[in-house]
């Protein structure tokens, strides 16, 4: 029996040592000393906690903002470098697939803003909803969804998460609506489902995220002023990556304070980078949703390493050497692994076991998402009506039979 | 129908009066000539042979679709109403009368001028559980709106059933009396939408039924009615449920007439018309208009096939839908190689809006 007291990053109770000791006693004799993998350094001696200065989060209609300081724990902090590290990897890998044909169609990657979604989740629970536009994937994950699903998604598997009919832009898991594909019109949304956690009484709130291009559109302005109005529990997030497709925030819109769009609605403007930040943020506002006090508004100022999708390079508009930039100075994973490292949360070999980990996970993924099969032709018809007869559906042409089952 | 100002109505032989005083020349004025005509109009609609006579259950539109939601709502917490003007004002054609102060403000909501926002939240209440009927007061008005109406019946399809939208969207739909704009008939905009159930009844009964059945579908449902019908009764029969999508109103051999909404009390009284003169008619309403159930073997016995739409002549949609209906039509009776023409008319084609 071997003992991986390595593997058990969670733990920082006895139980690992119990565990030890225990598979100590019950280990055959010649089996102890080849069977042992022990790492470098055990459990003890790391940090299990620690805090950290974080940028000071700039206010509107607002007398205090967030603290300047978050505590991490080590079991926090492994979580959310393992989830922004599996984020970063299946985009790449999505990306990959994408060049050689696998994946077609829309595919818009999210990495360099891995922090906003790990950050957001920090900040709430998943009783909590949320929903999105089309940059999903990530979302995705820190929703419940697996690696698997979403990858076989991309592919147009049976596996999927959507079972190959939504695509990249039409996930969904429970109480993540998406995955939307017309810009601007999930913020509407999403606070009809804050209206219906209101109208629920059941406490919880809705995130809405849409990007810096979107910010501009009418009906999100019609949204904020229902959501004040009726005093909805929503956070409205505007994810600023500083490039609306191909145009950059100054040639689009007049105002580029998007914390402050939202006028009579409380804003806040946070550093996207970095994770920290983005869950005290998250934090605050799900207070200030919760306590009654009606709507907020977050700006996560972040940016996108790939282009905005995939037929994109992303340097018509922009230049490398300012991708290089961010990413050596702001990567999100980076500052977290220095975070841990520095403050003595982690050695380099577990986080570069966590990193070969998730890359295993990540092959395995692509495997079965490039293996499975397609969904069957009988379900080209099939969830066109939520429960209803079976009835015939009209095809190409005037002979063709098909039915549909819901 | 003729109301007084506390909402009671005239008795038929008082409205018959009034319509004696209406011919009166002395009381038409020029800048009450339009007003005048929809008074005898409303006279002559309720003393038609539409409307049936006096009964202890004459019900009119308007009252039997607020019958229906009112039911609705006792019925299931989940379900709730939101659009302009729909509480405190009653609903802007006072179908919601009564409703607010029964309800409240939690059930009953107004919002404010911002039809594609208050659609959108509709929606998303229908995705986290809820089942909203959203009024628009105009279907013209659900233009500005038509994304979130057609991308809620998207959902259910591209999420493989795993999110379904329970919703209803209501309004009055096409013609109205003396108006120039806000006059257009969605009926073959929103019918082509496949995920969307679109129906449009004429008569009390239908109507009634047909939006409980609309707000206890787990579809996105569109609801047309016509503002015209509203206020003509009819008799109110004791079923709760209707679904049958046609609808045959009257028998007849020589030629069948297909129509939805208003434009079946037109066939009606055509066929009242041609029965004098020897042509017997079927008059048939066709109340879903996606999911269109034709009644080939019915349609197989006589050659003669006449749609009445309300829409515009050369509506690109249009077209499409009832070449569609029309080639269905042609390939299934050839087999019985009988001969075939049909015809389709229309509103003449002058402007949209």
């Amino acid at each position: 029996m071997e003992c991986f007291i390595h593997a058990s990053c969670g733990s920082t109770s006895g139980s690992v040592a119990m565990f030890c000791l225990v598979s100590r006693l019950f280990t055959p004799p010649f089996l102890t000393a080849a069977s042992m993998v022990v790492s470098s350094r055990s459990y003890a001696d790391f940090t299990p906690e620690a805090t950290f200065d974080i940028k000071k989060v700039d206010l509107h209609r607002l007398e205090e903002g967030p603290p300047l300081t978050a505590t991490l724990t080590r079991e926090e902090g492994l979580k959310y470098y393992r989830t922004m590290q599996t984020i970063r990897r299946m985009e790449l890998k999505a990306d990959q697939l994408y060049k050689q044909k696998i994946i077609r169609g829309f595919c818009h990657l999210y990495d360099g803003q891995e922090a906003c979604a790990v950050g957001i989740e920090g900040g709430i629970t998943l009783s909590d909803h949320l929903i999105t536009a089309y940059r999903a994937h990530g979302y995705t994950l820190t929703r419940g969804g697996t690696v698997r699903e979403i990858m076989a998604e991309l592919t147009g598997r049976r596996g999927g998460i959507a079972k190959g009919k939504g695509g990249s832009m039409h996930m969904y898991t429970k109480n993540f609506y998406g995955g939307n594909g017309i810009v601007g019109a999930q913020v509407p949304l999403g606070a009809g489902v804050a209206l219906a956690c209101k109208y629920l009484g059941n406490d919880q709130l809705c995130v809405s995220l849409y990007g810096d291009g979107a910010a501009n559109q009418g009906q999100i302005f019609e949204t904020y002023n229902m959501s004040s109005l009726w005093k909805l529990p929503i956070i409205f997030i505007c994810e600023n990556n500083q490039y609306g497709m191909g145009t950059s925030v100054e040639r689009s819109s007049a105002s580029t304070e998007y914390y402050k769009r939202g006028d009579y609605i409380p804003g806040l403007r946070v550093d996207g980078m970095d994770v920290l930040c983005v869950r005290e943020a998250t934090k605050f506002a799900a207070d200030h949703c919760r306590s009654g006090k009606g709507p907020i508004l977050m700006e996560l100022q972040t940016y996108r390493y790939h282009g905005h999708s995939m037929s994109d390079p992303g340097v018509s508009y922009r230049t490398r050497e300012e991708i290089q930039e961010v990413r050596s100075k702001s990567d999100p994973i980076s500052m977290l692994k220095d975070r841990m490292l520095s403050n003595n949360m982690a050695s380099i070999e577990e986080l570069k076991e966590i990193d070969i980990a998730v890359r295993k996970e990540i092959e395995d993924a692509a495997q079965f998402a490039t293996t499975d099969p397609e969904p069957p032709l009988d379900d080209l018809c099939s969830h066109i009506f939520a429960t209803d007869q079976p009835f015939d559906v009209r095809g190409a042409t005037p002979w063709t039979k098909l039915t549909s089952t819901s | 129908m003729l109301h007084r100002r506390d909402g009671s109505r005239f008795p038929p032989d008082v409205t018959l009066g009034i319509q004696a005083k209406e011919f009166n020349l002395g009381f038409i004025r020029p800048d009450n000539l339009v007003s005048h005509g929809l008074r005898v109009f409303r006279c002559l609609l309720a003393n038609s042979k539409w409307a049936s006579s006096v009964s202890l259950f004459q019900v009119n539109v308007q009252d039997a679709l607020n019958q229906a939601m009112d039911e609705e709502l006792e019925r299931d917490e989940r379900v709730f109403l939101l659009g302009e003007e729909v509480a405190q004002y009653d609903g802007a054609y006072k179908v919601s009368r009564g409703l607010w102060k029964k309800y409240g403000d939690k059930r009953i909501i107004d919002t404010p001028v911002t039809e594609m926002g208050f659609a959108g939240i509709a929606v998303g209440a229908a995705f986290a559980g809820l089942r909203p009927i959203c009024e628009f007061m105009t279907w013209n008005f659900s233009m500005q709106a038509i994304d979130q109406v057609i991308n809620s019946a998207k959902t259910y399809y591209m999420s493989a059933g795993g999110q379904p939208v329970p919703i209803v969207f209501r309004g009055p739909n096409g013609s109205s009396a003396g108006k120039l704009t806000n006059i257009y008939c969605f009926a073959a905009w929103y019918g082509h939408c496949p995920g969307l159930k679109v129906v449009s009844p004429w008569n009390s009964e239908d109507a009634r039924g047909l939006l409980k059945a609309a707000i206890r579908d787990d579809n996105p449902v569109v609801f047309k009615a016509n503002e015209l019908m509203y206020g003509v009764p009819f008799d109110l029969s004791e079923e709760v449920m209707h679904k049958r999508l046609c609808r045959t109103y009257r028998k007849g051999a020589h030629i069948t007439l297909v129509s939805h909404s208003r434009c079946v009390g037109f066939c009606l009284d055509a066929a009242a018309v041609l029965a004098k003169e020897g042509v017997e008619c079927e008059v048939t309403r066709v109340c879903e208009l996606a999911t269109f159930q034709l009644q080939v073997k019915q349609w197989r016995r006589r050659g003669w096939l006449l749609f009445l739409w309300a829409t515009n002549k050369l509506c690109y949609f249009l077209i499409f839908f009832l070449h569609f209906i029309c080639t269905y039509i042609s390939v299934s009776v050839s087999y019985d190689q009988k001969e075939l023409l049909d015809i389709r008319t229309a509103t003449t084609h002058l402007k949209l809006g």
